[in-house]
């Protein structure tokens, strides 16, 4: 809320280029400490929490920060800077949707859902990868990437495990692991790039779910298909085998998790409620519209209805909650608040014209990829959320422009470069090792490298396409 | 955390599920320290005590005299060359003592052992009047249908078939006990949660057994599954006298042959009265 008010500040005071210089080494050493997270052994919210610790005080000491306090609707707000810079939308969304899946999960609708499509596939491993890569991208999409992987891989490793396709494990999590960021484009909340993105370009929740669909379904046939050819993953010839596997997946038990059947159809009709009311959000009396109360507060209701089940025990879900992530993204907006100040974002800014002004399509594709690139070295978070601020800086951009669409698909599909790309892509790494079939980084590259070219190419073509037909 | 989480729900929801295969009895051999007439009787008995198995048609019977074999070398060698599908023997086989203590004797210690057939220990003294009730000791491993099939294939009609499980409670407090010091687990979620799991797996697996048999059109028999937490062999020798018990079985061979160094060998000496089918 602060930026949008605080943007002509920012440009009538701009800082002296050394000021600027300074905060760009900075941002640059939090980006490089946040690539460098394992080896510093530091978590994600410690690494930008000092990095916005030391932004305020240097910026505060240069005189960099708007004095007088922060105002909304023309009332001051008794508010810290370090508190009115965070996008507390962004915030009440993660924070809703994480605790609504975390209390969904326990009816056992999802392990539901996953067991019966395991059945399904009588154990034949060819249909066994395209109902698993087809639910990872599903379970991405509506949950995140990172439960979705764990839920997928976890049963991928003791389905293959009791079929003896011990072999097979490396082809299945590794296309498992690249479906979680095709499944993280589905829609608006399927991944924080999009949340921020979307929420900077006002592209609604139905919007979102209409342009990126198509894309999703053709790069979900296309990756599952190239997995199935380049890990050989074939049906099962023979009768006698196919009858084997069909009895061994017919041990499971889909309903084994379910403790209370009434909770289960309760989660079920909850879930749907809360994907229709996240769709229509924006039509929604009192929540949609410009001064409604927003689609982080729908995500907030639904938890709330969800947790009233485990009135007793909240606490086991609220320690659950991903604080790391929180925290994290909190500290980040406090420096990018900073760095807007610092007027880092606009000399940022300046490089993307340049990007942009290569030609009308070719600008956007050069984009996509300057998106994916980064994106794959470093955290695709803060990339999204810088790229969701310089994107507007000296351009008329609407919530059609498809300049957000190249940030949005070039920040998760980059995510399937490199190992580190993504998170669920060290989900899918650490469950090989956990089975036995560790992947090395330049292994993992190797084996990524022709899904994420088809994947970018698809979606270079598809952006462009859009611009085209509806541009 | 959360990996796990879903990994052991998943290994929950798979279960181990019994798998029905008829047991094909073609060839029986008795093995005997009697000679002639009272060789025969012997036969004749076992025969009679065995039912349906002792009435089929197409099964061959074999006597093995006492003449026959003077060292538990020659016995196995016999064995060997006539290869049956089922061997049958008396407790204390060849012993001049027909009641020792905590022995099966020394023919029988090593037929259990070495001889690649199921062993059917007939007790000294007189059997049963039929074989109506068999008992199945499915403690060694949860999903192991072949000790269920060989009760399966030893009942008659109306039969009964009792599945027991006693998981040992001596071996589950001292892992309590060890939990207990662990600030990182909660003891009482973990004696609930590890008491539950325990005893879910084998009845779960029991109860899979009507199903399969009924499938299979197998339904002349009733099963009974019996899952507890106790004292292994106190537990059942209380079972097999509370039921009645006609024929107990139980594994007594595994790859690592230590199933007779275990609950097993108490058990097949302890249940001096009771006819055991050792697998």
């Amino acid at each position: 809320m602060l930026f949008l008010a605080e943007a002509a500040h920012a440009a009538e005071h701009a800082p002296p280029g050394w000021v600027t210089a300074v905060f760009g080494a900075l941002l640059v050493c939090m980006i490089v400490a946040l690539a460098l997270e394992e080896k510093l052994h530091a978590k994600k919210s410690v690494i930008t929490g000092v990095a916005a610790l030391v932004t305020l005080l240097v910026a505060q000491a240069l005189g960099v920060l708007p004095g007088g306090p922060p105002t909304l609707g023309g009332h001051e707000l008794h508010l810290p800077i370090y508190v009115a810079a965070i996008d507390w939308e962004v915030i009440a969304i993660i924070l809703g949707a994480s605790l609504f899946v975390d209390v969904t999960s326990k009816s056992g609708i999802f392990t539901w859902i996953a067991v019966k499509l395991t059945k399904l596939s009588r154990g034949d491993p060819r249909r066994l990868l395209w109902f698993y890569g087809a639910l990872t991208v599903v379970f991405s999409a509506f949950l995140n990437n990172v439960t979705a992987m764990i839920i997928v891989g976890s049963l991928t490793a003791v389905s293959l495990n009791r079929l003896q396709l011990q072999d097979k494990l490396l082809g299945f999590l590794f296309v498992e692991g690249l479906m979680t960021n095709v499944g993280g484009l589905l829609t608006l909340i399927s991944s924080v790039p999009n949340i921020i993105v979307g929420n900077a370009a006002g592209i609604s929740f139905g919007k979102f779910f209409l342009v990126a669909s198509p894309y999703v379904l053709l790069a979900t046939l296309a990756s599952i298909f190239l997995g199935e050819k380049l890990f050989r993953i074939k049906p099962l010839r023979d009768d006698a085998a196919r009858r084997e596997a069909a009895a061994q997946v017919a041990a499971f038990d889909e309903n084994d998790g379910i403790r209370s059947r009434g909770f289960f159809n309760f989660a079920a009709a909850a879930f749907v409620v809360f994907i229709l009311a996240l769709a229509l959000q924006s039509q929604l009396p009192l929540v949609g519209g410009e001064h409604g109360l927003g689609m982080g507060f729908v995500a907030l209701a639904f938890a709330a209805i969800m947790l009233l089940r485990y009135k007793h025990e909240v606490h086991t879900f609220y320690s659950a909650v991903d604080w790391d992530l929180l925290a994290f993204f909190s500290s980040l907006f406090v420096v990018i608040y900073v760095m807007e100040h610092a007027a880092v974002l606009s000399t940022m800014g300046q490089a993307l014209a340049w990007l942009l002004d290569r030609g009308e399509n070719l600008g956007i594709g050069l984009l996509l990829w300057a998106a994916a690139g980064l994106s794959s070295v470093t955290d695709n978070i803060p990339l999204a959320a810088m790229l969701a601020k310089i994107l507007p800086k000296g351009r008329e951009l609407t919530a059609d422009s498809m300049e957000w669409w190249a940030v949005i698909f070039g920040a998760n599909l980059g995510g399937n470069l490199t190992p580190i790309g993504s998170a669920s892509t060290v989900v899918a790494v650490t469950i090989m090792a956990k089975q036995g079939v560790p992947l090395s980084f330049l292994r993992f590259v190797r084996l990524a490298l022709p899904f994420a070219v088809l994947q970018l190419v698809l979606a270079t073509g598809y952006v462009l396409l859009v611009k085209v037909l509806f541009g | 955390m959360q990996l796990d989480q879903f990994e052991s729900r998943f290994k929950r929801a798979a279960k181990a599920l019994f798998a029905y295969a008829p047991i094909p009895f073609t060839k029986v051999l008795l093995v005997s320290d009697q000679e002639g007439a009272d060789a025969d009787a012997e036969l004749a008995r076992a025969k009679a005590f065995l039912g349906p198995l002792g009435a089929a048609e197409g099964v061959s019977w074999t006597v093995v005299t006492g003449e026959s074999y003077h060292t538990s070398h020659e016995l196995v060698a016999r064995v060997s060359q006539e290869q049956p599908d089922l061997l049958i023997a008396q407790r204390s086989l060849k012993e001049s003592d027909k009641d020792p203590i905590y022995s099966l004797g020394t023919y029988l210690d090593v037929l259990t052992q070495v001889a690649p057939v199921p062993v059917l220990v007939l007790p000294q003294g007189g059997l049963p009047s039929d074989l109506s009730q068999v008992m199945v000791v499915t403690d060694h491993m949860t999903g192991d249908s072949r000790l269920i099939n060989y009760g399966v294939a030893l009942l008659g009609a109306g039969g009964k078939l009792f599945l027991t499980h006693v998981e040992d409670e001596g071996t589950f407090e001292r892992y309590m006990s060890v939990i207990a010091k662990l600030p990182s687990l909660d003891t009482e979620t973990a004696r609930r949660d590890i008491r539950a799991q325990l005893l879910k797996e084998p009845l779960e697996f029991m109860q899979s057994v009507d199903a399969a048999l009924r499938e299979h059109g197998v339904s002349h028999l009733e099963v009974e599954p019996i899952v507890r937490l106790g004292r292994s062999v106190r537990d059942y020798r209380e079972l097999v006298e509370a039921h009645q018990v006609d024929v107990l079985v139980f594994n007594t061979k595994d790859s690592m042959q230590l199933a007779m160094h275990g609950m097993a060998y108490s058990l097949a000496v302890e249940l001096k009265r009771v006819p055991l089918l050792l697998l």
